[in-house]
């Protein structure tokens, strides 16, 4: 097993001050994540899938009343059994945490809107997006590596999407040339690369790369991000700010940036699973009361991974 | 990689052979052809000049899901293709669980069926484009799509 470092531990008692709660994360982050799948209702609907893997004798929840595609298999498999499934091969489903599915339920893309998915690979969210969008209105899918833009492309195929168009770019000069193009998106994800605190379930691995030098320097690299992403989006428009991780530096700290130096307003999001407000408060600093709109979600409290999510808009229509 | 957008002319040849072939009734999506006898479709909303300017501008890797393949007798719908000719009404052959689990692992399966390029049903899935040669459907389900 691999242990965390003192100053993760120390940093995360911080944010959780409650002995027993701390002691409820500091076991679960050890437990493998629950096997969960996304039904592409691109391809199947969430009840006839349901169906068909129970047919194959897998026991099947959906534990979101209000997003049956979100499915959780509970039934033992074996290793590797759930990506080598006809239906996962087909494109029937993704494999994807819940947690994961939250940053779309915020954002609810629509078919016919233009949307920019800034950091698509590995494409979890952009199949979930077009998948909502019904492959209607347009997806800019970005990525800056190769490597990663054909995980994303071959998903993308798998899952049927039509609607993409995958660019290969460094996201500030990506939005640089968009501007320039007069291109505007009515909805901006923006799920940043993180220190990925969140993960540590499923890539215990984190744990030996963790350091908190890295936290800043990704903090000031995802506000970089964060400039250059805004001017992006049209009047009313609506941008969703996401991290798998739980360091403040990397969420609230810029939730609190794009309230008060890009002028966005933070809004209200209801997602199907319990959350906890952002913090005000962190090592000194101060942010926004208003950031307390954003979602922290612990793995402790609904057995999934940990994830930050925060919705802005911008004013106007 | 070159990418060139259909016209009307030669999305109606394409049509004209799928309708032939398979009863292939419309192609709602916009056809691009990227590279060598790659064809696309984009259901998206950009236009054919708002694509045309993104591409001269930034680096497109992809555009919609690849959908046909020219073949120098017909045009072989992909295998990730497929879910968008699903209303296809010729030549498409129904096969048992048993030989649908040799196609997915991406084996040839044995047909007397007469030569020419054929789809393949198993239940209510459409699994494969094949072509009937000397008494086999050759398969073309791509390596990362097998199922083991």
């Amino acid at each position: 097993m691999i242990e965390p470092k003192p100053l993760f531990i120390e940093r995360m008692r911080k944010l959780m001050p409650d002995k027993n709660d701390f002691a409820k994360f500091n076991e679960i982050i050890h437990v493998s994540p629950i096997n969960s799948i996304r039904c592409n209702t691109l391809k199947i609907s969430p009840e006839e899938l349901r169906k068909r893997l129970e047919e194959k004798g897998w026991k099947i929840e959906q534990p979101w009343l209000d997003c049956p595609e979100a499915m959780v298999v509970t039934s033992n498999l074996e290793p590797g059994e759930l990506g080598r499934a006809r239906e996962h091969m087909t494109g029937l489903y993704y494999i994807q945490e819940l947690s994961s599915m939250l940053p779309l339920l915020a954002l609810k893309p629509s078919p016919g809107e233009i949307v920019l998915d800034l950091f698509a690979a590995p494409g979890s969210k952009t199949t979930q997006m077009s998948a909502l969008m019904k492959n209607e209105g347009t997806i800019i899918a970005n990525d800056n590596d190769l490597a990663r833009i054909k995980v994303l492309a071959s998903n993308l195929e798998r899952c049927g999407c039509m609607n993409a168009v995958v660019t290969r770019h460094d996201a500030v000069i990506l939005c640089e040339k968009l501007l320039k193009l007069g291109i505007r998106f009515d909805k901006i994800l923006l799920d940043v690369p993180c220190s990925g605190e969140g993960t540590t379930r499923s890539s215990p691995k984190t744990f030996i790369m963790w350091n908190v030098k890295m936290i800043e320097k990704l903090g000031r690299m995802q506000r970089k991000f964060i400039s250059s992403a805004v001017p992006l989006l049209k009047e009313g428009g609506e941008l969703v700010y996401s991290t798998c991780t739980y360091s403040p530096e990397e969420n609230e700290k810029n939730a609190d940036f794009i309230i008060k130096e890009m002028g966005l307003e933070i809004r209200e999001i209801k997602l199907p699973l319990k959350c906890r407000q952002g913090i005000t408060e962190w090592r000194g600093e101060s942010f926004s009361e208003e950031v307390t709109k954003a979602c922290r979600i612990y793995p402790q409290d609904n057995n999934t991974e940990g994830f930050f999510v925060s919705k802005f808009k911008k004013a106007g229509k | 990689m070159s990418i060139h957008i259909l016209t009307s002319n030669e999305k109606k040849r394409i049509l004209e052979s799928l309708s032939e072939r398979f009863g292939i009734s419309e192609i709602p999506q916009l056809l691009l052809r990227f590279g060598k006898g790659k064809i696309r479709g984009f259901s998206g909303s950009l236009s054919r000049n708002e694509i045309s300017r993104l591409v001269r501008n930034v680096r497109v890797e992809l555009i919609g899901l690849y959908i046909l393949r020219e073949e120098s007798d017909a045009y072989r719908i992909s295998h990730d293709g497929l879910f968008v000719f699903k209303n296809a009404e010729k030549n498409v052959v129904d096969i048992p669980d048993e030989q649908a689990e040799k196609w997915l692992k991406g084996q040839d399966i044995e047909t007397n069926l007469e030569e020419g390029w054929v789809l393949l049903k198993n239940k209510n899935d459409l699994i494969g484009c094949g072509k009937v040669k000397n008494g086999k459907i050759l398969n073309f389900v791509p390596k990362e799509r097998r199922v083991f």
